[in-house]
């Protein structure tokens, strides 16, 4: 019974966060390769974090998930800002099924919530490309453009996203 | 004075990227948080009045991604002193400005330092790196703009123990100023595709000090180039030497090697 209860608890953990396919991240304020490898060495050593392909001279990130943990993009902003710099850009490319999305934008999935800021559809399908709004994960002059957003209590602690 | 002004030209003008990882002075960015970086360096007078060497080691840890602590010592023989330890150090930097944009950045940081040394005072010249004990606070600013990078440091310096009884023997106050201005690019490689590709950059530095009773001052110009292996190893050649100034110096002019070790992530979270 522990062992089907295990696989039971395996096979939603995995289902979890293979939806999540990679992260594309440009990190700011920066031009050499020791502080690029700073990122590198950050963003790799976050727990859920399985491999990074990195772009030295675009300072972007190609970043791809273990399977079996779950995944908190504040986390990954957070190691960029440790590391001495900043997020210029975070997309995140998530596989949909028929994901249904409510009228004010909102939907979750594995556990993740997101809300949509650009219009959005009443459903999700494949895979889609979806920019993180905020000012841990854009350009400061990127930030003042999305303005003013309306944040309402059941946003709590959902990602702000643009589909691209 | 005009082939330093040619030589500041040159960098303004060039294409290349920045960089701000200088050799005489810090930049108002901090270290990675949870890395540190082992310092080694040596110091070589080739002045009438002093002859010798000076080494330096140094720790330097990122507390956080606004702090940064370091623990130095110096040790060397100067002037015919057998050879042994001359001073010890502690400084922190809190990087409380920071505008990041793609390829640039504007911070600022706040800095002190104090210093403990045992060497018998001879000049007039103050600082913290061996001669001197006291205590040193100032500001950074540093700008990044793709192809440059400037920094900028102005500090008060306050020299106590015995060095402060010399200079008040001498009819100074034990009082000075420093203000530095650094510019530094990297000239190799053109094309980053790796970590493990050699980066070479070249600095020029401007170091200054004007002591606070009888005004006498001091302007250095120090050119440097600076290796990077792996992005983790750096090996520091620069030559200092006097521009102008009217006070008494250990020496008009000296080679620096030194060699930095980083180890990213070294501490748990």
């Amino acid at each position: 019974m522990k062992k089907l209860l295990l696989l039971t608890l395996l096979a939603i953990a995995f289902n979890a966060r293979a939806q999540v396919q990679k992260v594309d991240l440009q990190a700011s304020g920066l031009t050499c390769a020791m502080c690029s490898k700073a990122i590198y060495k950050a963003v790799s050593a976050i727990s859920f974090v399985d491999t990074v392909k990195v772009d030295i001279e675009g300072s972007t990130y190609e970043i791809f998930f273990k399977k079996d943990n779950a995944l908190n993009f504040d986390k990954i902003a957070g190691a960029v800002v440790d590391a001495g710099f900043s997020v210029a850009k975070f997309t995140a490319v998530v596989n949909f099924d028929k994901q249904v999305v409510d009228k004010n934008g909102l939907t979750t999935l594995d556990g993740i919530r997101y809300k949509i800021v650009s219009s959005a559809p009443a459903n999700l399908q494949g895979s889609k490309k979806l920019r993180l709004v905020g000012k841990q994960f854009m350009l400061p002059k990127d930030f003042k453009k999305m303005t003013p957003l309306k944040v309402t209590t059941n946003d709590a602690k959902a990602y702000f996203v643009t589909i691209q | 004075m005009k082939k330093q002004l040619f030589f500041l030209l040159l960098l303004l003008i060039t294409k290349a990227q920045a960089q701000e990882l200088f050799i005489f002075t810090e930049p108002a960015s901090n270290m990675p948080a949870r890395s540190f970086v082992v310092k080694q360096s040596g110091k070589f007078f080739n002045a009438p009045a002093t002859s010798g060497t000076r080494h330096a080691t140094e720790l330097m840890v990122g507390v956080n991604k606004n702090l940064m602590v370091h623990a130095a010592t110096t040790y060397g023989s100067l002037n015919g002193a057998p050879f042994g330890l001359e001073s010890i150090r502690a400084y922190g930097k809190y990087r409380f400005f920071s505008v990041d944009g793609m390829y640039s950045h504007f911070r600022m940081a706040a800095f002190a330092e104090v210093a403990h040394s045992n060497t018998k005072p001879m000049y007039q010249e103050l600082n913290l790196q061996g001669d001197h004990s006291g205590l040193q606070a100032g500001l950074v600013f540093t700008q990044l703009l793709h192809k440059l990078a400037i920094s900028s440091t102005v500090s008060y310096l306050s020299i106590n123990g015995i060095s402060k009884n010399h200079q008040l023997a001498m009819g100074n106050k034990p009082e000075a100023i420093n203000y530095s201005l650094s510019f530094g690019h990297l000239i190799a490689p053109k094309k980053y595709t790796s970590y493990d590709q050699t980066n070479v950059n070249i600095y020029a530095e401007l170091l200054g000090q004007t002591l606070a009773g009888t005004k006498k001052s001091y302007l250095d110009f120090a050119p440097g180039v600076q290796f990077i292996f792996k992005s983790k190893a750096k090996l520091n050649i620069a030559y200092r030497y006097n521009l102008q100034g009217n006070m008494t110096r250990m020496a008009a002019s000296s080679w620096m090697i030194g060699g930095e070790w980083l180890f990213l992530n070294a501490f748990k979270k």
